[in-house]
């Protein structure tokens, strides 16, 4: 092993809220060298977005925050001044990579495109992470989670039919974006190390969320079917169904034939001809669904997964986060990670989405907590050779929280 | 022609069905040579559907929509992997490759003798992908899962849904994509770190994981207030009003988000409703206390207005919103089309021109070549196996008379296209577009 698969490569994180923090917690659980670089004033708008202990709000224990900014280093740095951007252009001198969330208008209006950074550093690998894009007639426009869910065409897909649609749980759409984003970033640098030179990387979240639709928009392109949120009736192998303890995904999958699953279920009367195709079982619905209805009930989620999957059949409980959390799978695989923060304590956070054999991730040995609002500041400025006297001055801000705004 | 950032870079992948072919998609468009294994026996099942048009013709299994939406730009062979000799080519293969990518539960692969420590005997640095439902170790190891069930376990099912309504499930793909966006990810890792060691390694990819981790704050929740998070809809617990409100025209929608005081201000300023002034809303926690009437009055201002005309006045605003599109409206987005996020591939009748998707990122300093069309069942069996593999003639010719090679499916059957009329009269499609191809710009004589 030859440690971590980022080793030695210099980021300067940009970001704020949930996009972009996740693209540089990427490359930071797998070993880069992350300095995340926040305003003075209150820092990294997710700090004061929730889930806090017992409720109460405070920049330092904010769950969201604390969770995508693991392995990184934070300073404070006041872009707007011109000695902050001179203490930027430093660090962008030694850095590999630039990471920003900003709207595609602010880097340029800081006196910070991309042009003007390659003067300083020429192979410098600058990922811009925005909700429309770099370029288009939406660039400037103003986004969010839902914004972005509906103009991306998940939105109309999901939910009841009758009803309006809803979009998936929590912030799916920017944690895409951040995932994307670290691909990019990555492509990038294996471009300058095997040929040189630097480039942008532009990211479109709501580019994100419409490749999460893949056949539908298939089904259009091909053949003319716009798809919509279902109708219940006909389908429901495909919805959660009670059980005696939990939701069970009863799905039979498509390699498995009916009359196995029949057998698995342990309902004979499922063996008749006119359910065995998908058609007849949608034409005969209302049977099938009073046949296995009660059925569903004799066993918990649990069982009726372990017993399904003994059958070969793809059934899934729809797990809580408490469920999750007691995963007697994730747990074997060593999935969580417990460490401490001088904040908020020792809490178990989630780990990494896959394990590489010769470059551990962070998460496998020694993680670093998410840094408090300019806790680096001293030893990074330090590091550039810059005097303690320089150091105070541009430290000498103060750092009260702003109020409450922003999604992104 | 300048290097792309994966030129030189030959990943081998038997991937079934068609998330892990999603995976290496952006890696085979920026350069990597990509050789998908198949098989006579058994093609990738993502060959079905879509037809073009919904009609089955002529070796249907080279028309599917979705196979051409992930295989661009890649070389295609068979290889009956039940032989021998099909497993001995595929080592020798491997011998002279980077990567092998592959979704296999991880039973089949040890059964083969064709898992990771097995190809690190024929090329010692190797890097191996495998991406499984819930990971290639731990009790449920062998345990299937589709994005469906992948959706239900991470707790995404739990999580969405309307205000205390039943779990929903939603985009029944969506996590066999999140899972395949996470494996271009860990393989560009595993690249860049041979790059930097010359060390090959195993990569161990679980689904499972790959959705609870974008699921971090609720998570955090849990672990900090031992509180179990649940369905909230469309709302937000910081912000009002945050949610989707009706307009006119049959299951129109639009979303509008207000996530600050001053957003509220160019809100009440774009709509100019009397209601709208009230003070008690200047505030977040004044609008979160009223969020029900303040919604109640927002759908009757958006119910008789357009979605997009809305959209274009609020953003003028200032305010943060987004129509509810459909697929026909994205495909005919025009700031999609700005960004040329969808690119006309020209493939032979009868599937003819279609617009396919760019990767999600784009690398703004690389020309990317224009797309290849996907190959054909068994198009490169020669290429590879005589090219790349310095096989002669003659041995090319026995291994296609024993079948370890093909052209032509033992199943030449597809998944037979639906009924559009009738899924359309059962409530299950929004239209059936006959102008489809007119209204994207691929009708006949429209494309060079």
């Amino acid at each position: 092993m030859s440690g971590s698969a980022l080793q030695g490569v210099k980021v300067i994180d940009l970001t704020h809220h949930i996009a972009g923090p996740y693209c540089t917690k990427l490359l930071a659980d797998f070993g880069a060298d992350v300095i995340k670089v926040e305003r003075p004033d209150g820092g990294d708008s997710a700090r004061r977005l929730g889930p806090f202990p017992e409720n109460i709000p405070h920049p330092e224990k904010s769950g969201l925050f604390l969770y995508l900014n693991t392995n990184k280093r934070g300073i404070t740095l006041n872009l707007k001044d011109h000695k902050g951007r001179a203490a930027l252009l430093d660090l962008v001198r030694e850095a590999d990579i630039l990471v920003e969330s900003f709207s595609p208008r602010v880097m340029p209006s800081l006196g910070l495109a991309y042009e003007t950074l390659t003067q300083i550093n020429p192979s410098l690998v600058m990922t811009s992470i925005s909700s429309f894009g770099q370029t288009g007639r939406y660039r400037d426009y103003r986004a969010s989670e839902l914004a972005l869910y509906a103009l991306g065409g998940m939105a109309y897909i999901t939910g009841e039919y009758h009803r309006e649609p809803v979009k998936h749980g929590y912030n799916q759409a920017q944690y895409l974006g951040g995932m994307a984003a670290a691909s990019g970033t990555v492509a990038a640098l294996l471009q300058r190390w095997r040929a040189g030179g630097g480039q942008q990387v532009d990211v479109s979240i709501m580019e994100c969320v419409t490749s999460t639709l893949f056949s539908s928009v298939l089904d259009y392109t091909y053949a003319g079917m716009v798809n919509r949120r279902q109708p219940m009736e006909g389908s429901s192998l495909r919805y959660p169904a009670q059980t005696k303890e939990g939701y069970i995904l009863p799905t039979p999958g498509v390699m498995g034939d009916w009359e196995t699953y029949a057998e698995m279920a342990g309902v004979p009367e499922l063996h008749d001809p006119k359910f065995d195709t998908p058609a007849g079982r949608q034409v005969h619905s209302d049977e099938v669904d009073s046949l296995l209805k009660n059925k569903w009930l004799e066993q918990t989620a649990q069982e009726w997964f372990h017993h399904a999957q003994e059958w070969r059949f793809p059934f899934a409980p729809v797990q809580t986060l408490a469920d999750i959390a007691e995963s007697p799978q994730l747990r074997e695989r060593g999935f969580f990670v417990e460490f401490p923060h001088p904040a908020v304590g020792t809490l178990r956070y989630p780990g990494a989405p896959f394990r590489m054999s010769e470059s551990p991730g962070r998460n496998d040995q020694q993680v670093r907590a998410a840094p408090l609002l300019g806790e680096h500041n001293g030893e990074v400025f330090d590091s550039l050779g810059y005097s303690p006297q320089a150091v105070a001055e541009l430290c000498s801000q103060n750092q009260v929280p702003s109020p409450i705004s922003g999604e992104d | 022609m300048e290097p792309l950032p994966l030129s030189g870079i030959r990943i081998i992948e038997p991937g079934q069905v068609w998330a892990l072919p999603y995976a290496i998609a952006p890696l085979a468009m920026y350069g990597a040579e990509v050789i998908k294994v198949e098989s006579t026996v058994r093609p990738d099942s993502s060959r079905g559907g879509p037809q073009p048009d919904n009609r089955v013709e002529g070796d249907a299994w080279n028309h599917g929509g979705a196979y051409h939406e992930v295989n661009r730009n890649k070389l295609g062979i068979t290889l009956n992997l039940n032989t021998q000799l099909g497993k001995d080519l595929f080592k020798e293969l491997v011998s002279v490759s980077d990567v092998v990518a592959q979704n296999f539960p991880p039973r089949v692969m040890r059964n083969f003798g064709l898992d990771y420590p097995e190809l690190t005997k024929v090329k010692p640095d190797i890097i191996v992908l495998d991406s499984t439902a819930y990971g290639s170790t731990g009790p449920w190891q062998n345990y299937i899962g589709y994005g469906s069930s992948i959706q239900a376990v991470t707790g995404l099912t739990y999580l969405t849904g309307y205000e205390g309504g039943e779990p929903v499930q939603g985009g029944i793909l969506y996590n066999d994509i999140l899972g395949a966006l996470t494996a271009t990810y860990a393989i560009l890792l595993a690249v860049a770190h041979r790059e930097r060691t010359g060390e090959g390694q195993w990569i161990d990819l679980s689904q499972y994981q790959s959705g609870v981790v974008q699921l971090g704050e609720a998570f955090m929740d849990y672990t900090m207030n031992d509180r179990i998070p649940t369905r909230r809809g469309n709302s937000h617990p910081n912000f009002a009003p945050y949610g989707l409100y009706p307009c006119s025209g049959d299951d129109a929608w639009i979303a509008i988000t207000v996530t600050s005081d001053a957003e509220w201000m160019n809100f009440r300023r774009a709509i100019g409703e009397q209601w709208a002034d009230d003070a008690g809303l200047e505030t977040a926690e004044g609008r979160l206390q009223h969020r029900e009437k303040l919604d109640a009055d927002i759908g009757k201002w958006t119910a008789s207005r357009d979605k997009h005309e809305v959209m274009h006045q609020l953003q003028t605003s200032g305010v943060a919103c987004g129509a509810v599109n459909n697929t026909r409206e994205i495909t005919t987005d025009a700031h999609l089309a700005d960004r040329n996020f969808f690119r006309v591939s020209n493939h032979p009748s009868p599937i003819g021109p279609r617009p396919h998707a760019s990767p999600l990122f784009n690398l703004m300093g690389v020309q990317r070549p224009p797309d290849r069309l996907a190959p054909t069942l068994g198009q490169h069996n020669r290429y590879v196996i005589c090219d790349i593999l310095g096989y002669d003639d003659k041995q090319y010719q026995e291994l296609g008379e024993s079948k370890i090679i093909g052209q032509i499916p033992d199943n030449q059957g597809v998944t037979p296209p639906p009924d559009p009329e009738a899924l359309l009269r059962m409530g299950f499609l929004a239209e059936y577009d006959r102008d489809y191809k007119k209204r994207l710009g691929i009708s006949p004589g429209e494309i060079e």
